[in-house]
């Protein structure tokens, strides 16, 4: 059985991209009206997990920008090839958090009862190489700062959650076995003890020649975009682990066609041999309108629908 | 080609007086009269510009919805497809390309030949590149971005510039601000670039901005046939004052690269954060040209702007912030005795 669930930031509607330019006085109301909408929606449709669509979040680092002591909000800075912009962090002293940034940015009080939540945060290598580091002597100093900052976040709001996705476009970049090894030491730290299923889900680039690397890092689930990394790239391998399979793509309003998506799914099947296998889009929907976000989301439940009439 | 030190110039857009932005928005205002009211502020930016002593202008894109916008609405194949965060509360309407692009005919002709009308200063037109268009726009009909973007340079931007310079255009600014985005596809830049100028005769400025390293651009960008860069540096430089490497941090890599590679082409140096509300003191602009005079040791190579265009300050923030660049210009012209 194929599994779905969205990821990342979902894009506003137009009528709360009017509001949040206004700074209309009603906006906290519409986030919570628009995020329960949204809720349903996955819950209606069956989504395997139900994630926060983060609306309000001005960019994936924002809440960790504005909350965590020893950073300063910098200038806006590209984020990676798009024409979107964040507020870079910039670590000025010892970083520390009070624990409550997830808890008071996730909207745990709108799901609806005993759900399967998701949520998703960056890896602590993609929040080191978005971040402007002027105060820790080395890399491997700022992503264990940063994994013990991640560790403590999720241990004040682990009860809620059934899965954790790490996003980490910036990780899926790295091609040094090195670097991938301290990151991957940084990642046992924050998933000892945790007691969560997890994912790490590699946007953004072709993981084919490092793939046997990211085998060694302890999640659960491992997820592949495969609009960057192709299919034909990689040998038949045992990936004995779940795969998320990014083959919505989440940059281009073009829509795909169930059977296409359907008949690829089946040749990861066979490839990687998955424990389980699911279907997620590639990056953050908020890359494409919200008109055609929604559009990609019927056409995931009908793969979804589809798998289980050919028992994929 | 005619050397003009420390010219200064804006780099495009300049806010909408709110009157314009209402009038433009009340459906029982005719199409002529909302026509009459942005040829007013036309010129009332092209004054402005002039008034304060800017070398080079245009007309603050007054008739231009925006950028990116504006083009994508008079390209055949391409249309919009909804609104797309650019930071924070800020979007703007990204396009979708359905089918093959064809020219539909000029679309900055009228707004050039009222400027021209009306300049005492030289003109510089901004139009917006064929690797930009590609790239922010997304790609339904070709097999890759590669043959969307020499389509676009050759199909429209090309007969665009043919009719631009035909009407007398003789400097244009092609604007690429996502030329860097992809360190990888600098060729596409440059072919793109290149195809769009090929057969014909003017000055070619490329405006770039919030690259990660300029320097990236090279070796590629040598090939490139343009005249001048206008480039964007104060938003990653210090405020402190000086001329050393420390303070003028924002600036020093490409410049450093610029002259290892003996680059004889012009800078257009993005002295104005156009982020930030504070204004640039003059001495501050001042150091930042002098710096790059110093870098580059021809003051000739160097001409002075904001990072870019300054639609997202207000009115008065933007030209006080352009009254100190010009200040700023003629301070380190007093300096340097030019």
């Amino acid at each position: 059985m194929i599994n779905y669930w969205i990821a990342g930031i979902y894009p506003r509607n137009e009528r709360l991209i009017e509001s949040t330019r206004l700074y209309e006085k009603t906006l906290k109301e519409q986030f919570k009206k628009e995020k329960t909408r949204l809720l349903t929606i996955q819950s209606k449709n069956k989504f395997d997990y139900v994630t926060d669509p983060l609306i309000d979040w001005d960019d994936n680092m924002r809440p960790f920008t504005d909350n965590l002591i020893g950073i300063e909000r910098g200038p806006l800075t590209r984020y990676y090839e798009n024409n979107t912009f964040y507020r870079q962090p910039i670590i000025t002293k010892r970083i520390s958090t009070s624990g409550k940034i997830l808890k008071n940015n996730i909207c745990f009080n709108l799901f609806s009862k005993r759900p399967m939540i998701k949520l998703d945060i960056l890896d602590p290598f993609t929040f080191y190489d978005l971040s402007s580091n002027e105060f820790y002597k080395s890399e491997n100093d700022v992503i264990n700062a940063y994994a013990e900052i991640i560790k403590k976040e999720l241990n004040s709001v682990k009860k809620n959650v059934k899965l954790i996705q790490f996003n980490a476009p910036s990780l899926a970049r790295v091609k040094e076995k090195e670097r991938l090894d301290i990151v991957k030491k940084a990642m046992d730290k924050i998933t000892k003890q945790l007691g969560i299923k997890t994912c790490l889900n590699l946007w953004g680039s072709d993981i084919s020649d490092t793939l046997e690397e990211f085998q060694e890092f302890p999640v659960d689930i491992i997820g592949i975009d495969f609009t960057m990394s192709k299919i034909d790239k990689f040998d038949r391998t045992n990936i004995k682990r779940g795969l998320a399979c990014g083959l919505i793509d989440a940059k281009n309003t073009k829509m795909e066609k169930t059977s296409e998506v359907i008949q690829e799914l089946k040749s990861i099947k066979e490839i990687f041999n998955p424990q389980s296998l699911a279907v997620i889009p590639n990056w953050d929907f908020e890359f494409i309108p919200e008109s055609f976000a929604s559009k990609k989301l019927n056409i995931m439940k009908q793969i979804k629908e589809k798998s289980k009439v050919i028992k994929l | 080609m005619r050397k003009f030190p420390l010219a200064t110039q804006e780099i495009g857009s300049i806010r909408k007086p709110r009157w314009l932005v209402k009038l433009l928005q009340d459906k029982n205002v005719s199409d002529e009269i909302k026509e009459e009211a942005r040829s007013d502020v036309a010129l009332l930016n092209l004054k402005l510009f002039e008034d304060i002593g800017l070398d080079v202008v245009y007309d603050g894109e007054a008739r231009r919805v925006e950028m990116y916008e504006y083009s994508i609405r008079r390209i055949q194949g391409l249309e919009l497809a909804g609104k797309i965060r650019s930071w924070d509360n800020k979007y703007y309407n990204k396009g979708r390309c359905i089918k093959k692009v064809q020219y539909k005919g000029p679309y900055h002709v009228d707004e050039f030949l009222f400027v021209k009308e009306n300049a005492n200063k030289m003109i510089k037109l901004p139009i917006t590149g064929a690797y930009t268009l590609a790239d922010w726009s997304y790609n339904e009909s070709y097999k890759s971005k590669e043959d969307f973007t020499i389509d676009l340079a050759r199909k429209v931007i090309r007969p665009l510039i043919r009719d631009l310079v035909k009407t007398g255009a003789e400097f244009i600014q092609i604007d690429e601000p996502a030329a860097t985005t992809h360190p990888d596809e600098m060729e596409l830049v440059v072919k793109s670039f290149n195809e769009s100028i090929k057969g014909i005769n003017a000055k070619f400025g490329i405006h770039i901005c919030y690259s990660e390293d300029y320097s990236n651009m090279y070796p590629e960008v040598l090939e490139m046939k343009n005249h001048q860069y206008e480039l964007e540096f104060a938003n990653r430089d210090s405020w402190n004052k000086g001329v050393n490497h420390s303070n003028r941090n924002g600036f020093e890599s490409f410049l450093k690269t610029f002259r290892e590679y003996g680059e004889k082409k012009e800078i257009g140096l993005g002295v104005l954060d156009v982020h930030v509300d504070d204004v640039e003191p003059p001495e501050l602009v001042r150091d930042r040209i002098l710096y790059a005079v110093k870098m580059t040791d021809n003051p000739n190579l160097i001409h002075v702007n904001p990072d870019c265009g300054l639609r997202t300050r207000t009115r008065e923030i933007s030209f006080s912030k352009l009254r100190n660049m010009v200040t700023g210009t003629e301070m380190a012209k007093k300096k340097l005795g030019l």
